[in-house]
């Protein structure tokens, strides 16, 4: 209900009612009950419409899932996070998403990456152990677990503390729910209404004045100025936008595009610049083995038995490497040689050993990052014969693991040393004078569809740019990989101490932005948009939120994280470039579409005007009776609703397409002199050609007076309703009219419904009501000639707008 | 040391008294060619400028590598009068023995320089190959210590863990 009610808070519909009002007050039944139907029109149906939708989209949202596992009443069951209360016990598993602060009451192997909250992107292991850590506050908890971490191994029982905006993460996020700023369509879409809303109020004056002078009776006068009123009143707009909208949002549904804000739509079809994340958006999100290379960079079998056996039998915090290198291979290490000792993983060291028994020695294996593994290496291995290190090769060795890096590999090094059976427990210090075995290089693979969609993209005039906090070297080389050219990859540091300008100017020219915080991330997007770019921010990390909220569109994906969903306008159900360009092009066709109706209405007014206003003047009668006004623009009203459903000519969806009001308006003073052109011809013929010019016939009696002007009236009524209507089928597209390009079934057969109505109400039972006659069978030669050459002329003068001012 | 023997034999051997390091390692590249081009020549000094390439005890082996295959090639040079190459153990170097790597070869450089270094650092209280002050005396001396250093083989073998596959 108070949806309903708030739409009579639009100015138009407020409009209506005051009109209709006015002329149950004069006594005008009629003409109000057709101010009425409009009403019902343009408020039941835009309620019904949009709240289907709604409904619609709402269902499409709780395909979006953000879901966990809890225990109620004893029982393992699944509850959304909103239903969460303090309290509740959640049970969490390597993949969830922290869903509330919790305490921990019970944990198994429990590692979390708290990234988003503090920027440690390192596993921070928890457990049940309530002691505080000293010295690091409440994020030093061991025991408790906050909202937007995600765990990456393990398993805990979480009791539910703080949920919602309460929560720690709840805090920052409060920031990111400030009202969404109007985009440049909310906004030009009001200066539309608004300006056809003046454009109302000055010619209805206009019309009120010169009719009560003229014709000497002011009720009429202001009966006749209301319905022109109304005639002028683009009321349909905001039914056609939601249906439009709605439309294009199920359209895109079925290709798993998920529109959370309908509004964000015409900005997917505006989008000339997306700006992306790269993993999981470039890349496949996942860790893969690549290479495994002895010194030299020659590939080595040992070296991948060595990673194998030492991530094999390390029982500490099994990482996605880990996984990478026992998913490469299968090896049988535990009947070859049964594990001794392990030296756990610790971020200082950032290396791990396990100790493994084999023949008469116990064989230490270290793996570990490069610069690490190297500090405690005394020797290295070539071709099976071990050599000292010495400071000179030190340089030669490390070359190899930098030209790995350079080709956007995360590189491990793995190291050995044999110890006499003898010694049975190992420790950190026992990880010195190692042999240098080889590197193993791992790479998040670019997806199979990034290629192809980059291209898409480029061929539908949308930049891609990428925005990463990753490395410079394993971005470029993703790039590279998807025929994305990198040009100069920039990173954060250079961004620091920029001026706006400078800034934009980079941020106008570069590709590639590496190593950028999420903050960074924001300025880059501002500065493309004051550089009059719609630009777009694909991202998934919770450090992706505040620019998905400041792009004029955020698009997201269902694996997303939660917030980075929540802040999102679009929610890719695929995480797949592809599905992107469907998005737009179904945005653009959306805007299309509006611009249809806008191009229709304006210029329509606009000739309207110039023939109300000449016609009041020199006409001794009104032009057309109050009560045709209203039904002549309620038949009209009706034949746009085909509009949401028209084709759209592929030309108009290569390129993005941008809001553009001056353009509108351009368009009306060019487009809207041709229809007032045919309006005079028709007076003209009614007038001479009909003679009812012979009602200002001193001897005329009143009941021939009368029969000229109804006569007069229906002839415009009907020449107005068919070229209005039938000029829909000009206006919508750059081609030619019905042999290039067809409207859809939809938009064919309302207009075609409603020029047949217009045409048989002067012969229909209604006709004396509206004060309509029939028309002489010789007006209808008259009027297909008229619909002939107008067609012509409007394609002709179309034409060459679109030719001079573009499509826009 | 085969690619140090082997400029022993083809008189890859000369004498210069350049004391400016880069002259020194220019001029002594010519005897490199046809792989001393000018890329031959930048990657050795841009190699000396990542970081210094002298194993001590007047010895330095400048080096760099070049894409694609062929024969791991050295060219010595003795400098009778010492050259200042900011060695660690701040001795001025009288031997350089320069290398070019074509990228095939990494593996047999590594082990040549281990070895040499290895050489090298057995001379420690003793005279070295360029004792005798002469271009000749420094050839024989080398040759000697090429040969010693190959008899007595060159590295310990590891031994490698090779389970089977599942």
């Amino acid at each position: 209900l108070a949806d309903f009610l708030n739409r009579f808070r639009n100015p138009l519909v407020l409009q209506l009612l005051v009109i209709g009002g006015v002329s149950m007050l004069l006594g005008d039944v009629r003409s109000a009950s057709v101010v009425g139907g409009m009403l019902v029109i343009s408020v039941v149906l835009s309620h019904v419409q949009e709240s289907r939708s709604s409904r619609a989209v709402e269902k499409l949202r709780e395909l979006v899932q953000t879901r966990v596992a809890v225990v109620r009443d004893g029982a393992e069951t699944e509850a959304d996070f909103t239903e969460l209360v303090p309290g509740d016990v959640v049970v969490l598993h390597a993949g969830s998403i922290v869903p509330a602060d919790l305490r921990l009451v019970g944990v198994k192997d429990f590692f979390v990456s708290e990234a988003a909250l503090t920027g440690e992107s390192m596993p921070v292991e928890k457990n049940a152990d309530p002691s505080l850590e000293q010295g690091r506050g409440t994020m030093g908890l061991a025991n408790a677990c906050f909202q937007g971490s995600n765990v990456l191994s393990g398993t805990a029982f979480g009791l539910v503390v703080l949920t919602g905006v309460r929560t720690y993460f709840g805090a920052i996020s409060q920031k990111l729910s400030a009202k969404q700023p109007q985009t440049a369509f909310d906004k030009g879409l009001a200066g539309f209404t608004w300006l056809m809303i003046r454009f109302m109020a000055v010619m209805t004056s206009m019309v009120f004045v010169i009719v009560g002078l003229t014709k000497g009776n002011w009720i009429l006068a202001l009966l006749f100025a209301l319905s022109v009123a109304v005639g002028l009143t683009p009321e349909m707009l905001p039914m056609i936008v939601t249906v439009n909208l709605s439309k294009g949002a199920m359209a895109m549904s079925r290709k798993k595009v998920i529109v959370k804000r309908l509004g964000a739509i015409q900005n997917f079809g505006a989008m000339d610049v997306l700006c992306s994340d790269k993993t999981g958006t470039l890349t496949q999100d996942r860790v893969v083995l690549e290479k495994y290379v002895d010194v030299t960079n020659r590939q080595s079998e040992d070296v991948l038995r060595y990673a194998y056996m030492n991530s094999h039998y390390q029982t500490g915090l099994r990482n996605l490497l880990d996984r990478a290198i026992l998913e490469h291979r299968e090896i049988d290490v535990e009947r070859t040689c049964p594990k001794v000792d392990e030296i756990p993983f610790d971020f200082q060291r950032r290396r791990m050993s396990v100790v493994i028994d084999y023949e008469d020695k116990h064989v230490l294996i270290c793996k570990g990052a490069v610069e690490e593994v190297f500090a405690v290496c005394g020797r290295y291995q070539v071709d099976e014969e071990i050599y000292p290190m010495i400071d000179v090769l030190r340089n030669d060795l490390l070359e190899e693991y930098e030209s790995l890096s350079a080709d956007g590999y995360r590189v491990l090094a793995i190291a050995y040393k044999e110890f006499p059976k003898t010694k049975p427990v190992f420790s950190v210090a026992d990880e010195q004078d190692l042999v240098l075995l080889g590197y193993i290089a791992f790479f998040d693979p670019p997806k199979d569809s990034a290629a192809r969609a980059i291209k898409l993209l480029k061929r539908s005039g949308v930049g891609v740019k990428i925005l990463t906090g990753d490395n410079a070297l394993v971005t470029r080389k993703v790039c590279i990989d998807v025929g994305l050219d990198p040009g100069e990859v920039v990173t954060g540091d250079r961004l620091a101490g920029l001026e706006r300008a400078e800034l934009e100017d980079l941020a106008d020219k570069t590709t590639v932005f590496a190593r950028l915080n999420p903050s960074q991330k924001e300025d880059i997007i501002r500065a493309l948009q004051s550089r009059g770019r719609v630009v777009g921010f694909l991202g998934d990390g919770i450090n992706d939120a505040p620019s998905l909220k400041t792009a004029d569109v955020g698009i997201s994906v269902d694996s997303a994280v939660d917030v980075a969903k929540e802040s999102a306008d679009i929610v890719l159900l695929e995480k797949s470039l592809l599905v992107l360009e469907d998005g737009i092009l179904e945005g653009r066709r959306v805007f299309d579409n509006i611009v249809k109706y806008l191009r229709m209405g304006a210029s329509s007014n606009f000739g309207n005007m110039f023939s109300v206003v000449g016609g009041s003047a020199f006409l001794p009668f009104l032009p057309m009776a109050p009560i045709q006004v209203l039904v002549n623009n309620l038949l009209y009203d009706f034949s746009q609703i085909g509009i949401p459903s028209d084709r759209v000519d592929e030309e108009h969806l290569r390129t993005p397409r941008r809001w553009n009001l001056e353009n509108l308006r351009r368009f009306m003073l060019r487009v809207g002199p041709v229809s007032s052109l045919f309006d005079y011809a028709t007076f003209a013929l009614m007038l001479f050609f009909f003679n009812c010019r012979n009602f200002i016939h001193p001897d005329l009696a009143p009941a021939m007076k009368a029969g000229y002007e109804k006569l007069f009236h229906t002839g415009w009524f009907v020449e107005s309703l068919l070229t209005q209507t039938l000029i829909v089928h000009v206006i919508r597209t750059g081609r030619i009219p019905f042999i290039q390009s067809r409207a859809s079934a939809g938009l064919t057969l309302t207009t075609i419904a409603v020029m047949a109505a217009g045409a048989a109400l002067p012969y229909s039972p209604l006709a004396p009501a509206l004060g309509l006659v029939p028309l002489p069978p010789v007006y209808w030669l008259w009027i297909t000639g008229f619909l002939a050459s107008y067609v012509l002329l409007t394609h002709k003068v179309k034409t060459a707008f679109f030719k001079k001012y573009g499509m826009e | 040391m085969k690619a140090l023997l082997a400029a022993l034999e083809q008189e890859r051997l000369i004498e210069l008294r350049e004391k400016d390091k880069e002259k020194a390692l220019r001029d002594l590249a010519v005897l490199l060619t046809p792989p001393a081009d000018a890329g031959f020549v930048e990657a050795i000094l841009a190699r000396e400028r990542a970081g210094g390439t002298a194993l001590g005890m007047g010895w330095a082996c400048p080096h760099a590598r070049t894409a694609g295959e062929g024969e791991l090639l050295c060219a010595v040079g003795f400098f009778p009068d010492g050259l200042d190459y900011g060695a660690g153990d701040g001795r001025p170097v009288k031997l350089v023995a320069m290398y070019h790597i074509p990228d095939d070869q990494k593996n047999t450089y590594l082990k040549e320089i281990s070895v040499l270094a290895r050489a090298v650092s057995n001379l420690e209280g003793k005279p070295g190959p360029e004792a005798g002050g002469t271009l000749e005396t420094t050839r024989r001396g080398l040759m000697e210590l090429a040969s010693k250093t190959m008899e007595n083989g060159s590295a310990e073998t590891a031994r490698m863990i090779r389970p089977d596959e599942k």
